[in-house]
């Protein structure tokens, strides 16, 4: 178990390191920082003059070790646009990712798991099929629009819910609203799919001969099993949520890190881009990571599995 | 930045039952409301949404004017232009200002002012700043963003603590204009570290700064003592709403009180809404296409570039595209700038007339070009690069509208790898045309400019070293007339700024796009 999480541990940093060279190329593809960040009178040498100063021309192989170097001591350079260390900016978005994330993910789990549930219980039945009636509506609206329906309704017209902004937890309801319908509707269907095929199992049936309550089977031979898939499903979802959801945190003005990727993008903010992609890399790899340690230990099969071949 | 979505209202009809029911579903448990009506309804506090943070506290470094809203409440100029007459100017930090020589103007600075670290204005604060600007300080470099506008001054000179002298290296009619712009930070503030100001702001201004959330919100309160008067609003937020739509419902729910940047096609919708008016000014941005006349052999015809501008219905193109929010300007010189005259008219619709010259030109069959735009950068752009390219095509000259991202169209423009044409506004703080041809229209490689005629650089060379107002506009009307004949862009209008005003709020925008919050009021 342990050499295969050594493993898995050194995938991550390789990845890490390739997801470097990619950033750095690309956002050195498509424009630099002082083209867009001097006025159109400004002289030729002032311009020459400031990409020196940045080290803009010096050759990228350089420039990327330099970056490199740096990055490994925890320095990912200045904001040019901010005008502040690109790290700390970062740093002082995630709360607010960090918080819509998590709301979001509890919305989805506890909305999802007992829908999803209820759905294969009923298989076949009336409230199956309203269930994943609604759940593919859920995963066809775009969250843009659901996102202005919410302002509009609740902001607008019924005046109950600040439209924008982070000011406390009222302020939180909309945009993780927005946000959870996507995992929602994924751990859902994995969730009723999953617990479909576990009821017909042998010892399900077994559980429910001997006697135990309905509520006992399911949770203890039904759920144990059958939520498995959910956890995979779950840590790609957190992933997801905390790379910053660009167009929700955008409508509701939500000060994270996606909004801030985007303004960073724009204005060829090389530094932040740098920063907060490796940063959210660094997260997703983590908690994939974590995904696979949490499988060992629901799940005895897999841990013999892979100490077996691992 | 300008988004050009918005969210119809009437398109919510049959979704809003699902909607409904999802809510209800997801919110219900345990929720419990108090009223999310925004902190906009709290008396004396006035909120503006914006589409951008600013970028730094440091007015030295900054050159966008969403940055600038915030910082004309915390910091001051020696002068500033009158609100309702932008070619008059008013004292601020300084009360009294004459000309001494044809390059040199004597200020009287305003005695008893003190920053918010309690450190007194005077002479030589302003010394201390002209120094910054011109990259004098002692081991630092001048700030890179908006130091070359100063770049016409050579000295100031401190005559005792309230009468200071400041130089120019040659006579420039426009130093008035580039001095309200240069905002007074504290004498030795950016000494030990040239970055202090950039999260901690220390002005003279009528506000002081509370908290700034980035990304979120700027809050400043006023200053009772303020030396023009207690401002009148007290509390002054500026929030971060990148999202068109969501600052258009936060204005109808109330919960801000000034949005900028409306787009003509949602006015109706704000003046029916109830919460807010919409309140337009002309301004100082002026949008042309600039046409590569150096390179593109075409475009070295002048005949071809009077055809294309009798080709374009301008008239037709603000009342459709624009909504009738545009003022048509017969070259870059609305009515407000120096050197506007009603005799220098524009060029008349006219397709005929533009097939015969191109015709003249060797050109019977037209030809085929590119035009670049910016995306989502200057209001509606893309839609009137495509009206334009329409009109063109018209009459013979097939346009290709190519839309691409704003660093893409900097990179462009600024290492001159542009194709035959390219649409822009030019925002022209200083009102005064002679600013903006000397960088797009005065021959040479360097700057913004396509274009090079002898005549007409003489012309504007003549004009940006007159001193007399009425001698300076005279040579303008000339300028304007060489560039009429000769033209360098297809001249189209100058947009009129639309802002969504709560009703409670007593405000008149303002040409140079500035919000400032000291000129309002709340109504009683």
């Amino acid at each position: 178990m342990e050499r295969y999480l050594l493993r898995r541990l050194l995938q991550g940093v390789a990845v890490l390191w390739l997801l470097t060279v990619i950033v750095f190329v690309i956002s050195r593809l498509s424009g630099n920082p002082v083209d867009l960040l001097l006025p159109e009178g400004a002289p030729p040498s002032q311009r020459t003059a400031m990409i020196h100063e940045l080290g803009l021309d010096r050759p990228l192989p350089v420039q990327y070790l330099t970056f490199l170097r740096h990055a490994l001591h925890g320095d990912f350079g200045r904001s040019i646009r901010f005008q502040t260390g690109a790290a700390s900016l970062v740093l002082s978005h995630m709360p607010a990712t960090i918080e819509l994330a998590l709301a979001a993910l509890a919305l989805a789990v506890v909305i999802g798991i007992p829908l999803g549930v209820m759905a294969a219980l009923f298989r076949g039945r009336f409230l199956d099929y309203a269930t994943t009636t609604l759940l593919a509506i859920g995963q066809a609206v775009p969250s843009f629009w659901l996102a202005i329906l919410l302002i509009l309704w609740l902001g607008v017209d019924l005046h109950v819910l600040p439209i924008g902004g982070r000011s406390g937890f009222e302020s939180l309801i909309m945009p993780a609203v927005t946000l959870s319908i996507v995992p929602l509707v994924t751990i859902a269907r994995i969730t009723r799919a999953s617990v479909s095929s576990v009821l017909p199992q042998d010892y399900v049936r077994t559980a429910e001969a001997k006697g135990l309550r309905r509520f006992t089977v399911l949770r203890r031979h039904v759920l144990r099993n059958g939520l498995i898939p959910v956890v995979t499903v779950g840590g790609i979802a957190m992933g997801q949520l905390l790379s910053g959801a660009v167009i929700t945190e955008q409508i509701f003005t939500w000060p994270g890190i996606g909004w801030l990727t985007i303004q960073a993008i724009e204005a060829r903010d090389y530094a932040v881009v740098q920063a907060v992609t490796l940063l959210t890399a660094a997260i997703i790899v983590g908690l994939n990571l974590l995904v696979d340690f949490l499988y060992f230990s629901l799940d005895p099969r897999i841990r013999d599995a892979q100490t077996a071949s691992g | 930045m300008h988004r050009l979505v918005a969210p119809k209202r009437a398109a919510l009809g049959s979704a809003v039952a699902l909607v409904l029911a999802l809510t209800a579903l997801l919110v219900a448990p345990g929720a419990s409301f108090a009223s999310g009506r925004a902190a906009a309804a709290a008396a004396n506090t006035v909120i503006v949404a914006q589409s951008v943070d600013p970028t730094t506290m440091d007015p030295q470094n900054q050159r966008e004017t969403t940055t600038l809203n915030v910082l004309i409440h915390l910091y001051d100029p020696l002068i500033k232009r009158d609100p309702l007459d932008p070619k008059t100017w008013d004292g601020v930090l300084a009360t009294k200002w004459h000309q001494l020589t044809p390059t040199a103007y004597r200020f009287i600075l305003r005695k008893g002012v003190k920053f918010s670290d309690g450190s007194a204005f005077n002479a030589n604060t302003v010394k201390y700043n002209i120094d910054r600007i011109m990259g004098r300080l002692p081991g630092e470099k001048a700030p890179p963003l908006a130091a070359f506008q100063f770049k016409s001054i050579n000295g100031v000179h401190v005559i005792n603590s309230t009468t200071v002298d400041i130089g120019t290296s040659a006579p420039d009619p426009m130093l008035l204009a580039r001095l309200s712009s240069l905002l007074m930070i504290p004498t030795g503030s950016v000494n030990t570290d040239p970055n202090a100001l950039a999260a901690q702001p220390d002005g003279t201004g009528p506000y002081t700064l509370v908290t700034w959330d980035r990304n979120n919100q700027v809050v400043m309160k006023a200053k009772p003592n303020y030396f023009l008067g207690k401002p009148r609003i007290q509390n002054v937020i500026f929030k971060d709403m990148p999202d068109d739509a969501s600052r258009l419902a936060a204005l109808e729910s109330g919960a801000v009180d000034i949005i900028s940047n409306l787009p003509p096609d949602n006015a109706p919708e704000v003046s029916s809404g109830g919460q807010a008016t919409v309140k337009s000014v002309p301004s100082a941005r002026v949008t042309s296409l600039w046409l590569d006349t150096l390179d593109v052999p075409q475009l070295k015809s002048v005949k071809v570039r009077q055809a294309l501008n009798y080709a374009v219905d301008v008239n037709t193109i603000i009342k459709k595209v624009m909504s009738g929010y545009a003022l048509r300007t017969a070259t870059i010189v609305p009515p407000y700038f120096a050197g506007y005259s009603s005799s220098i008219k524009p060029y008349p619709y006219d397709p005929k007339k533009a097939k015969q010259l191109l015709a003249q030109a060797g050109y019977p069959n037209g030809f085929s070009m590119t035009m670049m735009v910016p995306a989502g950068r200057y209001l509606l752009g893309e839609q009137i690069a495509q009206a334009v390219a329409g009109y063109l095509g018209a009459v013979g000259v097939n346009t290709n509208v190519d839309i691409v991202d704003f660093g893409v169209f900097a990179k462009d423009t600024q290492t001159r790898k542009i194709p035959a044409s390219f649409f822009a506004g030019w925002g022209e703080s200083f009102f005064n045309p002679i600013d903006e041809a000397q960088v797009a229209i005065q021959c040479g490689t360097s700057g913004f400019s396509w274009y090079c005629n002898k005549n007409v650089d003489a012309l504007i060379a003549q004009a940006a070293s007159t001193l007399n107002p009425a001698k300076e506009d005279a040579v303008i009307v000339k300028f304007q007339k060489a560039i009429l004949a000769d033209p360098p862009f297809i001249y189209l209008f100058a947009y009129k700024d639309l802002y969504g005003v709560s009703k409670r709020l007593n405000w008149t925008p303002r040409s140079d796009e500035t919000i400032n919050m000291y000129e309002a009021s709340l109504k009683k």
